[in-house]
């Protein structure tokens, strides 16, 4: 049966057996079942588009997790039918799972399926797998994913499709979170306050792939009585980026808690919080913790506001505590790169070369810098990412020093 | 010496003593000190900094395989246990958050013993050094570890184990992996090396290895007989491989081949069993093969990071620290 008589059918089964649906679930379990069953059992749980059926095509999907990766073919199967339904509660667990999903038709149903809630975060899989899967066809599944989801959103490719979204562009749509895919989200959120760290992964690994509308629930968690929420509800903000901005206020208003304090200023530099750079800026005078004080130039950082410069500039010193001194002049050189003196270049370069750099912190400092100094070297670092975490340190730091030279004569 | 020569001695001891109460002034406490950096600790105890810059937990920012592990700490879940604010003030048993400063001291002297009020939790009380040590019980139980090593179970495995039950065999973390710089002498405290896997007599310790040849078959019988946690106990990184080679009657060895392996796998490792070998427990395992009918080597290997360069032909003398031997006559 095809079509709408099909979809008749399966109306009056749910309608007249809604029991029926554990049933039919069970099939996806059964290898022994002719496989032509098992794929009907799943179309039926799909069409019937309600959340107990989409449950139960979610656990088939998640059952990965605790069994070996066998039949991978239905979990695709379930993710394709999931993407064609209207539960967008299902966004979140399908970004966890995400995490964890080694079957590459499946990964690329799941992006599909988190597309079609307007979440994008699918996407670096997509690439990945267009890169490196596991058959020409699924690379080539991958690229016509891509292609796809970028034009029917106005986008010529795939590439301008992610710097959007991460960049949260207006022109992406931004759904209303429906109240289950709320209720999925405060799980997670209470998640948080967990003392295994392994599901506190998960979840900020989750929510910072988030659409923008769950900014406003980890907002109101930022108030949460817990600690461990309110901190690693900071934490999952600053991943979202500029997805994470309407939460502005509220972490602002977190920059005065004594334990989740630092979370928040750096979360604040993170979604790009420009309004926050004089409160950021206060912060680091000696009244402050060194920690705060810390934190609060790391902020500032990932604002790269010219208008810091001053501020930076006093705790840039060598009488600053090395700490501070080291975030502050790693900000100097991303807020204001052409006006880093060589001697603060060479002394975060120099961090940056040993096994004990900072090196999330000095690398986007001295990618500014050499972009003011040497654009024309910026392919070569950029390409150097490839070397993996060991190898392109050394690429860089010899691109860096190379740049110092020149600017140095 | 007589009575009246002890009263006076009596006296006199007794005039000292009122003399020095009465004018002796009371040790004054230290000003607080502004800790920020494990270096400022050195000044006074050089010789317990030299033993952790010898540890792992000195390492755990700097170790070129987590470094990897994490790209550089891109991967920022991975900074709460390698950079741990004071245990102290996220709470003992409760689990550590991440610090923004000195991270590149690892899992340093302020990461276990800072206190909330500045003051530094020790075995004694004394507010009139820089660093006003308290004398906090809590410092050497379990659970002052547990926060970051019970992420992977050791802890609990310990509290399942024997050596975690009162009595004579009682045995807790820092009994084996802090031991007393001098057994006779506890005053002089607690080597801060704080060695464990990479320690590969440590690991000898902890576990046996037997082998026999029965009618058919060679019996291979691996027994946690030492550690108070599983063998190995870490999820994702540690591994055990018992490997056999048949050796020729010119003592020439064949090829290792591998029998078993000993890990609790990563949690992207889905579906992978957990072959940790807990506390007091065995494992038998047997080798029926026609090219174990002569002389047969079987080792135990320990892996720091749990992959071989080839994984379908390993080299574990190269890539692995050899634990124990044995070998089987035909």
């Amino acid at each position: 049966m095809t079509g709408g008589l099909a979809q008749a059918a399966l109306q009056e089964l749910f309608d007249l057996a809604p029991a029926s649906l554990p049933h039919l679930a069970r099939w996806l379990d059964e290898p022994q079942k002719p496989a032509a069953e098992r794929r009907v059992a799943v179309e039926a749980l799909g069409a019937s588009d309600s959340r107990y059926a989409a449950e139960l095509l979610l656990a088939r999907i998640e059952a990965m997790r605790t069994r070996k990766n066998d039949e991978a073919w239905i979990r695709a199967h379930c993710a394709w039918r999931l993407g064609q339904g209207t539960q967008d509660w299902i966004v979140p667990r399908l970004i966890r799972h995400l995490r964890y999903e080694t079957d590459h038709e499946t990964v690329i149903w799941i992006a599909r399926a988190l597309a079609r809630f307007e979440n994008l975060s699918g996407f670096d899989a997509l690439f990945v797998v267009r890169t490196s899967g596991a058959t020409p066809e699924l690379r080539e599944s991958a690229n016509v994913a891509l292609y796809e989801l970028a034009r029917t959103r106005g986008f010529s490719d795939p590439e301008s499709l992610a710097r959007a979204w991460f960049a949260a562009d207006p022109r992406l749509a931004s759904p209303a979170l429906s109240p289950a895919r709320q209720l999925e989200i405060w799980r997670v959120i209470a998640g948080f306050a967990e003392w295994q760290l392994r599901g506190v992964d998960d979840g900020r690994f989750t929510l910072a792939r988030e659409n923008r509308a769950a900014a406003e629930l980890l907002a109101q968690a930022l108030a949460d009585s817990d600690r461990y929420v309110r901190t690693h509800a900071a934490q999952a903000l600053e991943r979202m980026g500029a997805r994470g901005a309407s939460a502005a206020d509220a972490l602002l208003a977190l920059l005065d808690d004594r334990e989740a304090g630092i979370f928040a200023a750096e979360a604040l530099g993170g979604i790009g919080a420009k309004q926050a750079e004089s409160a950021l800026i206060s912060r680091l005078e000696p009244q402050h913790s060194l920690e705060m004080r810390t934190a609060a130039a790391r902020g500032l950082a990932a604002l790269s506001l010219p208008s810091s410069v001053a501020a930076l500039r006093k705790f840039t010193t060598e009488d600053a505590p090395r700490d501070l001194r080291f975030a502050t002049t790693c900000a100097l050189l991303r807020c204001a790169p052409a006006e880093a003196s060589n001697a603060q270049v060479l002394f975060i370069l120099d961090d940056y070369a040993t096994e004990s750099g900072e090196t999330a912190t000095s690398e986007p400092a001295l990618r500014a810098w050499l972009a003011a100094h040497a654009p024309e070297r910026i392919a070569d670092w950029d390409r150097a990412q490839s070397a993996g975490a060991i190898a392109r340190i050394a690429l860089r730091a010899a691109l860096a020093r190379e740049a110092l030279a020149s600017s140095a004569k | 010496m007589n009575a009246r020569a002890l009263a006076g001695v009596l006296v006199l001891t007794l005039g000292a003593w009122a003399l020095v109460a009465i004018f002796h002034e009371p040790a004054r406490p230290h000003a607080p000190v502004a800790w920020e950096s494990s270096a400022q600790c050195a000044e006074c105890h050089a010789d317990v900094s030299a033993e952790w810059q010898q540890s792992w937990h000195a390492q755990a920012w700097n170790d070129e395989e987590v470094r990897k592990l994490s790209e550089n700490f891109s991967n920022t879940d991975c900074i709460d246990c390698h950079a741990p604010q004071p245990v102290f003030e996220t709470g003992i048993g409760n689990r550590p958050l991440a610090r923004s400063t000195r991270r590149a001291e690892g899992v340093d002297c302020i990461s276990c013993h800072q206190m909330k009020d500045g003051r530094m939790a020790g075995t004694l009380d004394n507010e009139s050094v820089a660093c006003r040590p308290s004398a906090q019980r809590e410092l050497t139980r379990p659970e002052a570890c547990g926060g970051c090593h019970n992420q992977h179970g050791t802890v609990d495995q310990w509290k399942a184990s024997r050596y975690a039950q009162p009595g004579p065999e009682f045995r807790d973390c820092i009994a084996c992996h802090m031991p007393y710089r001098d057994p006779s002498d506890p005053t002089k405290g607690r080597i801060h090396v704080m060695h464990g896997g990479h320690d590969i007599e440590l690991v000898r310790s902890a576990v046996s290895l037997r082998a026999e040849r029965t009618n058919d078959a060679i019996v291979v019988e691996v027994e946690n007989i030492g550690a108070g946690h599983n063998y190995p106990t870490d999820e994702r990184s540690r591994a055990s491989d018992v490997f056999w080679r048949p050796l020729a009657a010119d003592g020439r060895a064949g090829e290792w081949r591998k029998l078993y392996r000993f890990r609790n796998p990563y949690r992207f490792e889905v579906g992978e069993p957990n072959t940790e070998l807990p506390a007091g427990q065995k494992v038998t395992l047997s080798i029926e093969d026609e090219s174990a009918k002569g002389s047969v080597e079987v080792a135990l290997f320990y892996k720091l990071s749990p992959y071989y360069a080839v994984p379908d032909k390993p080299d574990p003398e190269r890539e692995a620290k050899l634990v124990h031997s044995v070998q089987v006559s035909p």
